[in-house]
């Protein structure tokens, strides 16, 4: 398929390859929309088998940030880089900072940060060449870890669902069998325990499984994390969790979790609907560490993030609200939401107002 | 096509794809190399067969505005644009708006002006949204003028070398092509007293030139095989090609037509038959010099930018003198003299200034 039959079934505005003869960086920027403001999306490295790979994951990624940015009511478009590269031969200070340079070209107009890949003082040296950059070392001005109120964001989105199937926000007595024990993982399970939830946990890592055993969480093997019975399935490990051989495994009314890209397929979310289950879309749900970031740009301020992040519950409870007047799926209308959001603020564009 | 291996032989930075819903338009923006100052070139539209071509042509393009920009002793890098679309029936104001908009994303790293497909009005309209713009219809205006009396200055240059005076009394000159430039650099050769052999595919064109300059006229087919001093190509490109660049009959080719060469085979094989060619990039520079004044402080001024466009007498002269140095044919010395500017300039941004 073509650059431009790409950009225009999803909406792009713009595709930017950037080039460096010195430092050999080969980066695409995709700018998806900016309706709503700059584009912001962090910055991926991966070492893409062909230039088509490329090109399609900054399409498809910097759609889902828009969606995203929306969704959570976030004034930010989406846009999302890669740099085709090895993460672990490639990495040179003048590749950071030939990608910093052409992150100033665009002005502003995109904003980006560590991503798959990448890590915070990746973004030190490009930080010599522009100042449009979040998420850097808290000793650089960053906000610092973002997966304490990403776990804090599945934390609130967990109680709307709660409030929409049980009537109450409580998850007290509540089973939730969480898939995956890294950062976030550990940070949401210490919430739910803290609420007096009972938590069903899985983890392949020696560390994570340490660290439940000392914590008193009840294990089970990767494999079964999908059978145990509960109230809440929390997928917070891979993406595509929830595909036509799982979903009717799952023995749950909910889910909500951190993972990406947890629907294998958009079909999977009919599946779901059909079967009852409530899903907390994932881009909603796990807006968490962009509402972080996106507050850096205004003088980070923590409690007002965290207040932010809070509204992941009433912005679910809308998308809960359309899913049932329209009689779609979650995740179709937590796509509604955030179109109809972009749709409607860019309505207000049209007004003149002088010096701006 | 695979657009980082391109950018990888060919040195661009910046390749940037525009797509705006509203008015459907899909433009692609090439910044070659921005060493000297900002990418300047044209905003092309045409009704390109594929994306690929379109993608190409803007490469390629851009590329070569590098090479004319640098030599021209412009502070200017090369840029170029192109717009997929039929000018006859594809334009809108909508879509020179959008196009505006996305030049303005860019910050002035790249600045546009009309090319082949679009017009000055078509500017105007790209102005509303970026001041990146140039050849607006107030400002330094149709460029043909300023093209044509740079061929011209390049002629003395040529004939300095080969007839050891720059003056063309009494050569022979015979010109393809009586457009806008064609005409102009008839008027300049006739004033400076030199015979003209005129063609072109409209006949009103070639009887204006019999009238007003005493032209002799020959079919279109015939003049590149026409005995003359100077052949001087005002039209198509790839007019030195397979067919004609045995059947020349002149002792120099100078003219204002772009891609004069159909490959760099046949530069080498002017060089064998003993005719001298001044490379088309270089002599037809004088288009981009007079529309780059309109971004010098204080705006355009016709005096200055026709003082500059003389001097391209003297970049002529300069690619005669790196190809006798290096002994190389002059379309080739002509690149080293570009690519020699960008390479001593290049380091002086090394030096910290606050």
């Amino acid at each position: 398929m073509g650059i431009f039959d790409s950009m225009s079934e999803y909406g792009h505005e713009q595709l930017v390859f950037c080039h460096d003869k010195s430092s050999k960086l080969k980066a695409i920027i995709a700018v998806h929309d900016t309706t709503l403001g700059p584009a912001l999306g962090g910055c991926r490295m991966w070492p893409y088998e062909k230039e088509g790979d490329a090109i399609h994951d900054a399409i498809r990624l910097s759609y889902g940030m828009s969606l995203k940015s929306a969704a959570c009511g976030a004034n930010y478009g989406g846009g999302k880089a890669v740099i085709w590269g090895d993460p672990h031969s490639d990495k040179s200070e003048e590749l950071f900072r030939a990608f910093g340079l052409f992150v100033e070209t665009l002005k502003g107009r995109f904003i980006t940060g560590t991503d798959v890949g990448t890590t915070a003082y990746d973004f030190v040296y490009s930080r010599a060449e522009t100042r449009h950059l979040v998420a850097l070392p808290e000793e650089f001005g960053g906000s610092g870890d973002s997966s304490i109120i990403t776990a804090y964001g599945v934390f609130k989105g967990m109680k709307a669902c709660s409030h929409v199937i049980w009537g109450t926000d409580s998850l007290r007595g509540r089973i939730i069998a969480v898939q995956g024990l890294g950062k976030v993982g550990r940070h949401l399970v210490r919430h739910l325990m803290d609420e007096g939830a009972e938590v069903v946990a899985t983890d392949t890592s020696e560390y994570a499984l340490n660290w439940a055993r000392e914590s008193s969480v009840t294990l089970c093997e990767p494999g079964e994390i999908f059978d145990v019975p509960c109230d809440i399935f929390s997928p917070n490990a891979l993406g595509a969790v929830l595909n036509p051989s799982t979903i009717p495994r799952l023995k749950c009314k909910a889910v909500a979790g951190a993972a990406n890209n947890q629907l294998a397929d958009e079909s999977d979310g009919q599946l779901l609907h059909e079967r009852g289950i409530l899903y907390a879309p994932d881009f909603v749900v796990n807006a968490g560490g962009l509402i972080q970031v996106a507050d850096e740009r205004e003088g980070f301020n923590r409690d007002r993030a965290f207040r932010k992040a809070a509204q992941i519950y009433h912005r679910l409870l809308e998308i809960f609200d359309i899913s049932r007047s329209e009689g779609i799926p979650t995740a179709a209308a937590a796509r509604l939401m955030a179109e109809r959001r972009i749709e409607n603020l860019g309505k207000l564009n049209r007004m003149y107002l002088p010096h701006r | 096509m695979e657009i980082f291996d391109y950018l990888t032989e060919h040195g661009h930075e910046q390749v940037v794809f525009c797509y705006d819903r509203a008015s459907g338009l899909r433009a692609v923006i090439a910044i070659h190399d921005t060493t000297l100052g900002p990418g300047l070139g044209g905003c092309r539209m045409w009704p390109y067969k594929n994306e690929d071509e379109a993608i190409l042509d803007v490469l390629r393009l851009s590329e070569g505005m590098t090479y004319k920009n640098s030599v021209m002793g412009l502070n200017l890098g090369g840029g170029k644009a192109v717009i997929i679309g039929d000018p006859r029936k594809d334009k809108s104001e909508q879509m020179f708006r959008a196009f505006g908009r996305f030049v303005a994303t860019l910050g002035g790293r790249y600045i546009t002006a009309e090319d082949v497909g679009t017009s000055s009005a078509d500017m105007a309209i790209v102005r509303y949204e970026t001041r990146y713009v140039a050849g607006l219809p107030d400002s330094s205006g149709d460029p043909s003028p300023a093209t044509a009396f740079g061929v011209f200055r390049g002629m003395k240059a040529c004939a300095k070398r080969v007839f050891g005076e720059e003056s063309l009394r009494g050569r022979t000159v015979a010109i393809q092509g009586m457009g806008h430039v064609g005409y102009h650099l008839a008027r300049h050769l006739h004033d400076d007293g030199a015979h003209l052999i005129v063609s072109d595919i409209f006949e009103d064109r070639v009887a204006k030139a019999v009238t007003e300059f005493g032209a002799a006229r020959v079919d279109p087919d015939d003049i590149c095989a026409v005995e003359c001093d100077i052949f001087a190509p005002c039209a198509l490109g790839a007019v030195v090609n397979d067919d004609t660049v045995d059947r020349f009959k002149c002792k120099i080719i100078a003219g204002a037509a772009n891609n004069q060469l159909a490959k760099p085979a046949h530069g080498d094989r002017l060089t064998e038959r003993g005719i001298l060619y001044a490379p088309d990039f270089v002599i037809n520079g004088g288009g981009v010099i007079n529309v780059a004044d309109e971004f010098e402080p204080g705006g355009y001024s016709r005096n200055r930018a026709f003082a500059r466009v003389a001097q391209i007498y003297d970049k002529v002269s300069r690619v005669f003198e790196i190809s006798d140095r290096d002994g190389i044919p002059t379309y080739k010395a002509a690149n080293v003299m570009a690519e020699e500017r960008i390479s001593r300039l290049s380091g002086l941004r090394r030096m910290y200034v606050r």
